[in-house]
């Protein structure tokens, strides 16, 4: 006990010791269009303790707080009475230096030596926060939440709320009817507002209905197409955007080989309502599948046997027993569809022709008419109305089911489907797949023939050009996919490791916060960032870092979900063994909870990796010449009529996905397969 | 500085109580533990009993109050550095690792020497009779043996205390008995001060230094096996522990350490903890053994039969009396049931009956 006090203190003495030998040489304040490594490289040293004296007075000040902490960490004064001290400090610490950053120079560009010094003080709350008992948990897990949620307000709450405020906000002075008053002043608002509810509402019906279609066929159908049909909930996860909307415009298009080349047609009834649909309906069904797949087979068949046994026909059972358990799923699946058809850029940027949506009117807004204003009004509409939906289906739909669908499936005899409902059930998605298939197939038929609709001789020619044009930007996108996913692996498995482990203050906001990606468009986070990160203290526009921090923060979900659910399986007496044989909390996540969720580690590392590989909404406003990302040179390119390299370039990404995913299963096939030989 | 936690010491609780948002799972409760004792903490599921033990590993803290370790205040001390290890309920034995690994986790995490961490491993597996399995999976194991390993995954680290949590529950009635005995043995044999929780009062009886009976969230009545069989202080520690009639009676005069009761017209001696008053209803608890049942017409009071079990060692009657129905276990006449209905006489073992309150 003793000795472990005394690690404590010497960790702040020579942790403020340390920090205080960084800041010598790491700037506080950079220019705009330099970094710390460019001024270091340039020879400029003159670091924080310099940088400060004059052109941050507040800021000067924490570093003789952090003597006082150094000094008062080894002083032998009453442990209450040094953690008051302590908390005072790093409390006044961290707002001196909000009210430099914030206030007095709200226009300088923060680099390391700020960074280093602001964790600093928000480390050492987190100590004495831990040591006064306030958050439980050592301070590895106070540190943790404490750094998690400080970015969350800055990657997350804040570029929202600064949206908001440049709704609101005009030449320096609050007007609350300027958000009205742009609207209205912009025609074509009505117009757009209905058709987004129009294509958002029409795409959750259909994406519900064909997702139930497969769910019912894979969980009960007398024909054994369990495994093939599976591998279509896969299909979206591995497809770049456009892909879908290429294959339409090829299948059904001018020179569609449907339309033009059998029907003998020239028609453009593609480009509006009927090729969005389409093609989101396409997209977001497998979602749809997945959800009503699980609740399907969570679904107990001696209900419906009781029901059979207690007299009442196979339509009522259906309508007094199923119905009512399958309705939140139902629900979940529309709901879900709705939030992903209205916060897709992909299909209607290609698809849309005359029929705007919100999602791509808010893009043009900037891009076209560099209408901030506008762009922030049209966001914060789109944005009420996702997370409208977004809390409906957490908190009413996700409350109301009666099957817990993340649990493990109760593995009894289903039921098979009465015959007639069965054989048209299976004619249905069995065409769905041929189309489904045939898209697909055209989109990489169309990678190797020489001008589509026109001349369909065999040519690498499209590949040859991506080589040229579309490397680069390849292995830019591979780059920094592979940097975001393992750091979004790690945050989302913290994250789903403090909410299922621990308490503490403000819990449901943190959880809540950290899952609203997943609500927010990608549009949405893009004007975002581009408001809030390209002045000021936070400049990041235009470098690689701003586009590694948007995949984090926008796919963490996907990390927290997979994380969530392999700490459900395993049983809390484990870690608490451990602690009480006394290992830490950092040493029990080490050596007991991460070899035993190996599996969802990997998975939420390849989700990651792949997300944002096919990333596209809100990249596409932080791109930069220096850094092309894939999908926007394939928008460039269909843009610029090159449907050729496009579709080749898109052929690459799938093969690329799949490649990934395939490691996935090897990987975790193999770990489980170890798991199983000692479980045995 | 040698790391192990040496010497075992006693275990004081002082006025703890424990909130879950508005639930009280622990309503001021105090007791200690006498060091080398083994206490087990006894109740229905919900009474609180897991939640003192958590406290006592440090997983939960407490509301109010505070927890003393050989004198030191460990209220607020994590549980790593408690010295305070933990028999788990599930084992909780790592899956992921073999026996040898679970064993030696904690000796790791203190960092001794390789050579030193295979003596102590032998040592533990020797102690619980696992010879030779050190390096078996976790999950190839009986259940017994998993047990066992986490009995040595405790022990080896020398704890001030070892704490059990329903340790016994998920092995079979056989095993269970052998198991109990075994826990027992060790624990005198190393003098480590225990806590051990259960709901299974046989168990409590069978294992216990001392025994702490909760009920909804308070202390119900501290004592020594016998003392709480024979001389249970309320009707909750006396319908608990064993099978008790309770009757009510009335209290005629005290006479020393013996009260003179009117029970069913007749009139008995009989002990009692709290002082009553005379002239007052009183509470008397009848253990099932120490009724006499004979045929009637014999001194006592009359009943009928109105079920009758053949258990074997005993037969097990309850009778319909005016005092209301009597469970009885007779063990005096074997093999021959009397039939439901039979008219008996019933007489009770005076200085086996006990007040009440």
């Amino acid at each position: 006990m003793i000795s472990s006090a005394i690690k404590k203190e010497q960790f702040i003495w020579i942790g403020s010791i340390v920090v205080f030998m960084l800041l010598v040489v790491l700037p506080f304040y950079a220019p705009l269009n330099q970094g710390t490594a460019e001024l270091l490289t340039e020879g400029d040293f003159s670091g924080t303790l310099w940088n400060v004296r004059y052109e941050a007075p507040a800021a000067a000040l924490l570093l003789p707080l952090l003597l006082i902490s150094a000094i008062l960490a080894m002083s032998p004064i009453r442990k209450k009475l040094k953690l008051r001290l302590f908390l005072a400090i790093s409390l006044l610490g961290i707002t001196l230096f909000l009210v430099q950053v914030v206030l007095l120079t709200p226009e300088l560009k923060l680099t390391s030596g700020a960074f280093i010094l602001f964790f600093t003080f928000l480390t050492l709350l987190a100590l004495t926060l831990s040591r006064m008992g306030i958050i439980r948990g050592d301070s590895f897990i106070s540190g943790s939440i404490l750094s998690i949620s400080v970015l969350l307000v800055i990657f997350i709450l804040f570029p929202l709320l600064v949206i908001l405020v440049r709704s609101v906000v005009v030449e320096g002075s609050l007007k609350p009817g300027n958000f009205i008053r742009t609207l209205t002043a912009y025609p074509s608002t009505m117009r757009i507002l209905k058709n987004s509810i129009l294509m958002a509402g029409t795409v959750g019906v259909l994406s519900t209905i064909i997702g139930l279609a497969f769910a019912l066929v894979v969980e009960r159908s007398r024909f054994r197409l369990r495994q093939f049909m599976r591998a279509f909930s896969l299909l979206p996860i591995i497809t770049p955007p456009f892909v879908i909307g290429l294959a339409i415009i090829f299948m059904f298009g001018r020179a569609g080989w449907f339309t033009s080349g059998i029907l003998g047609l020239r028609v453009n009834f593609v480009f509006g309502y009927f090729g969005i649909v389409l093609a989101q309906t396409l997209s977001f069904a497998p979602m749809a599948f997945l959800i009503l797949s699980g609740v399907i087979r969570s679904l107990d068949s001696a209900l419906e046997e009781a029901s059979y046994t207690l007299g009442s026909s196979r339509w009522h059972s259906f309508k007094t027993i199923i119905w009512p358990l399958l309705r939140p799923g139902l629900a979940n699946a529309f709901l879900l569809s709705v939030i992903e058809s209205l916060a897709d850029f992909g299909n209607p940027i290609l698809l849309g022709g005359d029929f705007d949506v919100l999602a791509t009117s808010i893009y043009l807004a900037i891009v076209g008419r560099y209408d901030e204003m506008l762009a922030a009004c049209l966001g914060l509409v789109l944005l009420s109305i996702t997370l409208t939906t977004f809390i409906i289906q957490r908190y009413w739909v996700g409350n109301r089911s009666y099957v817990t669908v993340t649990g493990k499936p109760s593995r009894n005899r289903l039921l098979p489907l009465p015959k007639g409902l069965d054989y048209t059930l299976v004619g249905g998605t069995i065409l769905w797949v041929v189309l489904t298939v045939t898209l697909y197939g055209s989109v990489i038929t169309g990678s190797f023939v020489k001008l589509w609709g026109i001349n369909y001789e065999f040519t690498l020619q499209h590949y040859k050009y991506f080589l040229e044009v579309g490397l680069e930007s390849y292995f830019t996108t591979l780059k920094l996919a592979a940097i975001s996913a393992p750091i979004t692996a790690t945050m989302g498995l913290m994250v789903a490791y403090l909410v299922s482990r621990y308490t503490f203050f403000g819990k449901k906001t943190f959880e809540f916060t950290s899952m609203l990606s997943f609500a927010i468009p990608g549009t949405i986070v893009g004007i975002g960032y581009v408001m809030t990160f390209n002045t000021g203290p936070l400049f990041f526009a235009g470098t690689a870092m701003i586009l590694i921090i948007c995949f984090v923060f926008r796919n963490m979900p996907v990390g927290i979900r997979s994380g969530m659910a392999a700490l459900q399986q395993i049983d809390v007496s484990l870690e608490e063994a451990s602690i009480t044989l006394g290992a830490s909390n950092f040493y029990t996540l080490r050596k007991v909870v991460l070899p035993l969720i190996k599996p969802a580690i990997f998975s939420g590392l390849v989700f990651a990796f792949v997300r944002s590989m096919t990333a596209i909404s809100a990249v596409i406003f932080l791109v930069t010449a220096k850094t092309k990302l894939a999908t926007t040179v394939i928008l460039g390119r269909i843009e610029g009529g090159k449907l050729g390299i496009a579709t080749a370039y898109c052929t690459v990404l799938i093969v690329t996905m799949m490649i990934a995913i395939g490691i996935m299963y090897f990987f975790t096939n193999r770990t489980s397969k170890q798991n199983n030989a000692v479980a045995v | 500085m040698d790391e192990t936690m040496t010497g075992t010491a006693d275990l004081r609780f002082e006025n703890i109580t424990k909130k879950f948002g508005n639930v009280t799972a622990v309503n001021d409760v105090s007791f200690q533990i006498d060091h080398g004792k083994l206490v087990t903490l006894l109740g229905p599921s919900g009474c609180g009993k897991t939640t003192i033990l958590r406290m006592i590993a440090g997983l939960e803290v407490p509301t109010s109050g505070k927890i003393y370790l050989g004198g030191e205040d460990i209220t607020d001390m994590p549980p790593n550095e408690r010295k305070i290890t933990m028999v788990f309920q599930s084992y909780a034995l790592f899956p992921h690792m073999n026996v040898y690994q679970n064993i030696s986790y904690g000796l790791k995490v203190k960092k001794w020497k390789k050579d030193r961490i295979q003596v102590a491993v032998k040592e533990a597996l020797d102690v619980v009779g696992l010879k030779g399995l050190e390096m078996r999976g976790a999950s190839e194991l009986s259940g017994g043996q998993q047990q066992r390993v986490a009995l040595a995954r405790a022990l080896v680290l020398k704890p001030k205390v070892l704490l059990f949590d329903e340790p016994l529950s998920n092995l079979d009635a056989k095993l269970r008995n052998r198991m109990r005995g075994e826990i027992r043995n060790l624990q005198k044999d190393l003098g480590i001060t225990s806590v051990y929780v259960t709901h299974d009062q046989s168990e409590a009886l069978a294992i216990a230094d001392r025994i702490v009976v909760m009920d909804n969230s308070i202390i119900s009545q501290i004592g020594g096996p016998v003392e709480l069989y024979t001389r249970p202080e309320n009707n909750f520690v006396a319908d608990f522990i064993g099978e008790a009639n309770i009757v009510e009676g009335e209290l005629l005069k005290v006479e020393g350490d013996l009260a003179l009761i009117k029970l069913g017209g007749m009139q008995l001696k009989v002990p009692y903890s709290s002082r009553p008053e005379a002239g007052t209803p009183v509470r008397v608890m009848i253990r099932p053994e120490d009724i006499l049942i004979q045929p009637e017409g014999k001194t006592g009071i009359t009943g009928k039969i109105e079920f009758a079990m053949y258990q074997g060692a005993m037969n097990d009657y309850t009778v319909v009396t005016e005092m209301g129905e009597l469970r009885i276990n007779d063990y005096e006449t074997k093999g021959v049931v009397k039939v439901r209905g039979t008219k008996v006489s019933l007489s009770f073992r005076e200085d086996s009956l006990f007040i009440v309150h």
